[in-house]
């Protein structure tokens, strides 16, 4: 239960205090803002990253707090702060922060207010022994606000804080535990409500039209979501989490092909089409942008200095784009064309089982789309060899993430360990021939990033020496993938594998496996 | 983790002060650092306010039976944490001795403290002993505070031989002035000689001041209740000086 102080903390601080001296220090108030990644990474290690401007200076504090309270690490940091740890200043500060938070940006909370009155309790050589805080965290706007009292104990020490917290519920009846009330605002104020982008068939045999219509549901629901968090540019999974829901509900659509034409189906499957491709030019810039962060914290100093002006050519790239796909997604034909999207998954339900490809179980329904593709997949790639064109394994990767959507879509009805386990094969095959496919076209890209930047004069020499050199580096990179195609397609191709995964699109129908 | 040693084979150079000073400028910058006293004198303890007493004294620590770990103090700043000495630290010498491997026991027993601290510094006796060596094996870099006399200087030219001596190429020394009164001819001379043969000579002097003598009755760092002197801001110069030399 949290406590109602109305006892002065100096007052409490004198009754427990023990042998110890109890000096009260001044309240104080602090004005802070506290960042976390969307997915709350910081949070979910415990941690807290208290942001507190420098009055008169064009810094800010930033102090990273660990879960027993104490400070890890903190920096100045020049405002406007950087989103990414990866460009934040070299320090501690970044050590830590960069494993826990990796290239998720980092967002602002509203401005919060914390008030903190308390003591320090001392032994008899003036040495601080614990201090009894009390703390009021108010947000700005947002209308939450915790309080709370925290024995704080310090290390080697722990047995006053533990006496400290001991006399106080013996004494007053409640118990200085918990998180401190910066922590549990923290805890409020990121908190993102728990919805799956995965949404699976439960049942395989269930009518299929009814049971994708749920999941389509879901999918639209995390398409709006994640829409808005492109438009907002919060951080850039939330476009690829769109562009991946995108390519789950027209996996859906093409499961659902009618004998004759369905307005409803036709224009949704244009619809998210469209939006494939509208999203495509940013999402690609911001690959690219991923590659150029990686290939620099792998650089020379040197070298990760002359690709600085790559860096700014691609994020200037990277807001033109995205300026353009955040007004894109604004559009009002949009809006309409999810609206009726939306109307014609929650309408009237009879619709959903026209059709006798609706009414069948989706287990069997989506059980034999898998096959199909899977012998597809097959006979693309058993003709690759190193000679091949790269245009067939592009056209197997396409196959590959099919399937493997297929798959996802009917995963919950299929026994868990073995679906992830075949999962887990295509998801190799799918890595290495991404990996072919993304370096050469990065390499390509890159290239001709190159040539803009030099025509333009925004290159010096060194750049475009640097930029060959990442050039050649994905171009490795990507002969080392395709060299690896025929190791981990080998797995796919055996009849093992065919036979894993028919058995898999039995189990849960009810038919023999 | 680096690991650090305020070191000098002569006393009252300004090694403690050194070692608690920079400390609390480290943990001002963001660091998480840890001091191990292992001055039997325990003056590092004494200004950070914590008992000179360790739970099995130096035996439990060298046999291993005591994790270093479970012997550090928190002490009122943030950042700073402490072994504190223990006055059986003054047969230090004689516990390593009777250790198979006694010159990497020290490094041994820092080693699982690598993720919890950015930076240890460990405050060293003045000796030449089995205990340097220990120390010599276990850091990084030796922060070596001079005072700009001939003497000291003798005493850092005999450092200087015995590593190339033990063949301890690895490790860094930083050496630097201390205790500087720039009204001395003496002083002025050796300083600006210094460095034309110690290219690995730190350009921060810290000068001769009394607030850093007050340390002993406010038993507390500089920067805690002098911040505006020209001591309190010659360690932080100091501490920059010693990251940027440690890449």
């Amino acid at each position: 239960m949290e406590p109602t102080v109305i006892t002065p903390l100096t007052a409490i601080a004198d009754a427990v205090r023990g042998t110890l001296d109890a000096d009260a220090f001044e309240p104080a108030n602090r004005r802070l803002r506290l960042l976390d990644t969307v997915d709350r990474r910081l949070a979910a290690r415990g941690w807290r990253l208290e942001v507190e401007p420098i009055a008169g200076a064009p810094v800010e504090n930033w102090r990273l707090i660990n879960g027993a309270g104490k400070l890890r690490a903190q920096a100045r940091i020049p405002h406007p702060a950087p989103r990414l740890a990866d460009d934040l200043p070299d320090g501690p500060l970044r050590r830590a922060l960069e494993p826990a938070v990796w290239i998720r940006s980092m967002i602002l909370s509203p401005w919060i207010t914390v008030t903190e009155d308390g003591a320090v309790l001392r032994d008899q050589d003036g040495k601080v022994r614990c201090r009894l805080v009390a703390q009021t965290a108010v947000a700005e706007g947002a209308g939450e606000q915790r309080s709370g009292v925290q024995v704080e104990a310090l290390k080697g020490y722990r047995r006053d804080s533990e006496k400290i917290a001991k006399r106080i519920a013996t004494r007053f009846g409640w118990s200085p535990s918990g998180p401190d009330a910066l922590t549990a605002l923290a805890e409020a104020l990121h908190a993102r409500p728990e919805e799956s982008d995965e949404p699976s068939v439960a049942d395989a045999r269930e009518p299929a039209g009814p049971a994708l219509r749920v999941v389509l549901l879901a999918l639209l629901d995390t398409v709006e979501r994640r829409r808005a968090g492109v438009i907002a540019d919060i951080d850039c999974e939330e476009l690829h989490e769109l562009r991946v829901a995108i390519r789950r509900i027209r996996s859906i659509l093409s499961l659902l092909r009618t004998p004759e034409p369905d307005a409803r189906l036709d224009h949704a499957r244009e619809t998210f089409a469209w939006l494939g491709r509208v999203t495509g030019p940013t999402r690609d810039l911001d690959v690219h942008i991923l590659a150029w962060r990686a290939h620099r914290r792998q650089a020379s100093p040197d070298d990760a200095a002359a690709l600085e002006p790559l860096g700014r050519f691609l994020m200037d790239e990277r807001a033109k784009a995205h300026a353009a796909l955040a007004r894109t997604l604004s559009t009002r034909r949009l809006d309409t064309a999810l609206a009726r999207w939306r109307r014609a998954l929650s309408g009237n339900g009879a619709t959903w089982t026209r059709y006798e490809v609706l009414r069948q179980p989706v287990g069997d329904l989506a059980g034999r789309r898998i096959l199909k593709l899977y012998r597809r997949a097959l006979r693309e790639g058993t003709g690759i060899t190193p000679a091949t064109p790269a245009e067939s394994l592009h056209a197997l990767r396409k196959t590959m993430k099919k399937l493997r959507y297929v798959i996802e879509i009917v995963r919950e009805v299929y026994p868990t360990r073995r679906v992830r386990a075949v999962l887990q094969t295509l998801r190799q095959l799918q890595q290495v021939l991404g990996d072919v496919q993304d370096m050469e076209v990065q390499a390509a890209a890159l290239r001709k990033f190159g040539q803009v930047m030099g025509d333009s004069g925004t290159a010096g020499p060194a750049t475009l020496m640097a930029i060959g050199a990442q050039a050649e580096d994905l171009e490795i990179h990507r002969a080392e993938a395709r060299a690896r195609f025929a190791e981990v397609f080998a797995p796919i191709a055996r009849p093992r594998f065919g036979k894993r995964l028919s058995a898999l699109t039995r189990s849960g129908t009810g038919a023999p496996e | 983790m680096n690991v650090l040693a305020s070191y000098n084979i002569k006393g009252g150079v300004g090694k403690t002060a050194s070692a608690v000073n920079l400390a609390f400028v480290a943990a001002r910058t963001g660091a998480r650092v840890l001091v191990v006293d292992l001055d039997p004198q325990g003056a590092a303890t004494f200004y950070f306010r914590i008992k000179p007493k360790v739970k099995g004294g130096g035996k439990g620590l060298v046999s291993g039976k005591r994790d270093l770990g479970d012997l550090i103090k928190g002490t009122d700043y943030d950042g700073v944490d402490l072994v504190p000495a223990d006055f059986s630290f003054r047969n230090l010498d004689l516990l390593l001795d009777a250790e198979k491997k006694s010159k990497k026991k020290l490094a041994k027993l820092l080693k699982p403290l690598a993720n919890e601290y950015d930076f240890i510094l460990l405050d060293c006796p003045p000796s030449m002993s089995l205990v340097s060596e220990a120390v010599f094996h276990a850091a990084d870099a030796l922060i070596v505070p001079l005072i700009p006399t001939t003497l000291s200087l003798r005493t850092y030219e005999q450092l200087q031989a015995f590593r190339a001596e033990e063949k301890l190429a690895n490790l860094t020394l930083l050496p630097f002035f201390s205790m500087v009164d720039r009204r001395k001819t003496m002083h002025r001379d050796i300083i600006d000689r210094f460095p034309d043969d110690h290219a690995e000579a730190l350009t921060t002097h810290i000068p001769y001041a009394s607030v850093v003598e007050r340390m002993g009755t406010e038993r507390a760092p500089l920067g805690a209740f002098a911040p505006r002197t020209a001591a309190a801001a010659a360690y932080e110069t100091l501490w920059a000086e010693i990251v940027s030399r440690l890449g």
